[in-house]
């Protein structure tokens, strides 16, 4: 195998499937390198056409899994372990983190080609201006080197390729973009979004922004995708290669320009650099099955190996004049790890007046988006929160297996329609504080040799000050939205509420403007290194409330242009 | 280990094997008596699987436990996800179950008629969820959890479930819903 490309990308996830279109396109001969195992798009994984009865053991994963201590951080999340798509989870015994006792820290991942992007949320939110100078405004955090209009033409680039269905609502904490036929919203959640209009000029209930396809593009047919016919069994992987995917969507294209060679089963330990020439050389690699290593080499490498990942792989990558990570003259690699804090669940009917119904499973849900960048009277918090929400369906009474009543009677009260019910869950940005940190654990290692990644983070007072008032707002906005029975549950504040629960890490590789206080400028390249670039999440500084996956990838195609440019001008 | 067509299959050749059973005995105690041991359950085990899932969800007008196999799917699950603890809560819950009927009725249960074992279930389903905290009592709630997740994860149980919908619909009225179940595609 030659080992020497113009660019190696590590990992193949959402980021790096989009950086491998990129630089193929631009005729960059491209290695891109998995840790974990070759998933087929299409292929025996995909579990999207088994029935809830087809199902290994009708979903429930083996129990002598939890008796041994697998999958420890799925099995907290409760509705991702299930044996429909367990396999694209990572189970943290094999692959183990370390966190403070007292500070548990959720890492939810998926070591396989294609990352996470097999298995992501796909609610795909453009970030506001206001978002981008947050850190600025308030103090809180490095302010960001970039701002809305540096990357809207990059959000336009990213939409029209992955297909992203939408309305386009017109508000400027949500800007539009480049939009398929939207889902439609359900009898409820129009009952509910016409009320909250007539009350608020500041909130709105929206029908999310899903990378599903409604209406294929020329380009998104000829990749092999078609149309999504609401199964909403996304996570399983999806033969029709309706939602976006590396597997669907990065890969092929960057496949069909014969510039890709990926790489799976290998580990990425370290960045490797030139201290002469000040460049990153390549990475050095561990075999996942042999454990052998091997070098591979490049002219340009970009990080995509998610946000902790990236800065796992960076601290590791010492050199004499780096010795605490790779381009870390700064000191801040590891800083900042950033993510988003559901802290409050409501849950109400909405007595609307016809006996309605809906059909299908929506694979996207509502939302409410953040209004509180600019209602600050009440406000004793920095920053804001919004609501993923839904009413998509119908209520129908369900089998009560954990109440009294077996037989005739308690049979006959299953599948009778009951009324709509809306659910919100708060989305909160967690404020970026230096001392929510990663770093290298001093002596445990996983099998490969790697030092454990040790994750410190925790949600402060100004987030617990946060879900008070969203506990309190969302009462009042499903009041105003004409529901009924509203049950709002916030989490006590003596409760620990751990970060990463919402898999939205970011941070810890942050963008600014000052060398002394960043690791990337705003290319997302290293400030002191300028062949070594990171664009997923680690290269965040700071987390908004919007779902972030678009603006990863609109990052990662902003700085592959910027890079290839360098590359084709013989600069790196 | 997929629960699949063999279970129901496995399904088939159980009931053959109860029909051989003398017929008036069957007939006086509605009862169906199982003589080959099952995957995990012995024969006798098994025999009380099959009552009681058929007594907590009975064939109405819509299927019941025994149409959806639930206590064939159960027996397999005890072997394809069953942890070994779990294999002995459900084990000892058998017996305990039998050993209370004859402390509570001073009979064997599988030779109660059907209204007395009916009676006896629904017994101990309102113990368990109202006053009792015992071993017995956890492992009866486990145990129909499992029966109800079964069932209603079950083809038969599920008639309007589409495996791809071909869309969505959020404001249908009864009979556009309808339409759409007959014809079964948006």
């Amino acid at each position: 195998m030659n080992n020497d490309y113009d660019v190696i990308i590590v990992g193949s996830g959402i980021t790096g499937g989009w950086a491998a279109k990129e630089f193929c396109e631009r005729g960059f001969n491209t290695l891109v390198i998995e840790r974990g195992r070759n998933v087929d798009h299409r292929g025996p994984e995909y579990k999207d056409f088994q029935a809830p009865w087809d199902l290994q053991n009708r979903g429930m994963p083996d129990e002598t899994l939890a008796e041994n201590g697998h999958y420890a951080t799925l099995r907290k999340k409760g509705h991702l372990y299930k044996t429909d798509a367990l396999q694209f989870f990572v189970d943290d015994k094999k692959h183990p983190y370390s966190f403070p006792e007292d500070r548990p820290f959720m890492w939810t991942r998926g070591y396989q080609l294609g990352g996470r992007s097999l298995t992501w949320g796909r609610q795909v939110l453009r970030w506001s201006p206001m978002d981008f100078q947050a850190n600025a405004k308030d103090g809180h955090g490095i302010p960001w080197p970039i701002g809305y209009e540096d990357l809207a033409p990059w959000y336009s680039y990213v939409e029209k390729f992955i297909g992203v269905s939408a309305n386009k609502d017109g508000l400027k904490t949500l800007p539009d973009g480049e939009f398929q036929t939207p889902w439609e919203m359900s009898y409820a959640e129009k009952y509910i979004s016409n009320n909250i209009a007539k009350k608020y000029s500041d909130r709105h209930l929206i029908i999310g922004r899903a990378a599903n396809l409604t209406s294929p593009s020329e380009e998104q047919i000829a990749l092999g995708r078609g149309k999504c016919l609401a199964r909403s069994y996304c996570r399983r992987g999806c033969s029709f290669g309706a939602y976006f995917s590396s597997q669907s969507a990065t890969l092929p294209a960057a496949q069909k320009t014969g510039n890709l060679t990926v790489m799976t089963d290998s580990i990425v330990e370290r960045i490797d650099y030139d201290d002469v020439s000040n460049k990153v050389s390549g990475v050095t690699v561990i075999d996942a099955n042999t454990k052998e290593k091997r070098q591979y080499k490049s002219r340009v490498v970009f990080m995509c190996a998610s946000a902790l990942g990236t800065v796992q792989i960076m601290l590791n990558s010492t050199s004499k004049t780096f010795p605490n990570g790779i381009a870390n003259s700064s000191g801040m690699l590891g800083h900042y790890i950033l993510g988003h804090v559901t802290g409050v669940v409501a849950n109400a009917d909405v007595p609307v007046s016809e006996d309605k119904y809906a059909f299908g499973r929506r694979p996207i849900a509502t939302y409410i988006p953040n209004y509180r960048h600019e209602k600050r009277e009440d406000a004793d918090f920095e920053r804001g929160f919004g609501f993923q929400t839904t009413a998509q369906n119908r209520s129908f009474s369900t089998p009560n297996a954990k109440s009294k009543g077996i037989g005739i009677i308690a049979k006959q009260s299953v599948g009778k329609p009951g009324p709509w019910r809306f659910r919100a869950f708060m989305y909160g940005e967690v404020l970026p504080y230096y001392e929510n940190v990663a770093s290298l654990h001093p002596t445990k290692k996983d099998e490969w040799g790697m030092p454990l990644l040790h994750i410190d983070a925790e949600i402060k007072a100004n987030e617990r000050k946060m879900i008070k008032q969203a506990a309190k707002d969302i009462q009042e906005i499903l009041e105003a939205g004409g529901c009924t029975n509203i049950q709002v549950k916030a989490t006590p504040e003596n409760k620990h509420i751990p970060m990463g629960k919402q898999v939205h890490e970011m941070g810890g590789a942050c963008m600014g403007s000052d060398p002394d206080s960043s690791v990337l400028n705003g290319w997302g390249q290293a400030h002191d290194i300028p062949n070594l670039f990171v664009t997923d999440g680690a290269c965040m500084a700071s987390s908004a409330t919007q779902n972030p996956s678009l603006t990863y990838m609109a990052i990662t195609a902003r700085a592959a242009d910027y890079a290839a440019k360098l590359l084709e001008n013989n600069v790196i | 280990m997929e629960i699949n067509r063999r279970v129901f299959l496995g399904s088939m050749l159980y009931v053959v094997s109860a029909s051989v059973l003398p017929s008036e005995l069957k007939k006086a105690l509605n009862l169906t008596v199982f003589e080959s041991d099952a995957v995990f359950f012995d024969a006798e085990q098994f025999t009380l699987v099959y009552d009681i899932v058929d007594i907590m969800i009975p064939r109405t007008d819509t299927p019941g436990a025994v149409d959806s196999h639930t206590a064939q799917v159960l027996d397999e699950l005890m072997i394809s996800w069953a942890a070994p603890s779990t294999q002995q809560q459900f084990t000892l819950f058998l017996s305990d179950f039998l050993q209370h009927a004859k402390t509570a009725l001073n009979a064997d249960y599988l030779s109660l008629n059907r209204e007395n074992r009916q009676a006896f279930v629904k017994r101990i389903d309102e113990l368990a969820f109202d006053t009792e905290k015992s071993d017995f009592s956890v492992a009866y709630k486990r145990f129909k959890a499992l029966v109800f997740h079964i069932h209603y994860s079950s083809e038969i149980a599920n008639p309007n479930f589409f495996l791809v919908p071909g869309g969505y619909r959020g404001s249908l009225f009864q009979n556009e819903l309808n339409a759409i179940y007959e014809r079964k595609y948006l």
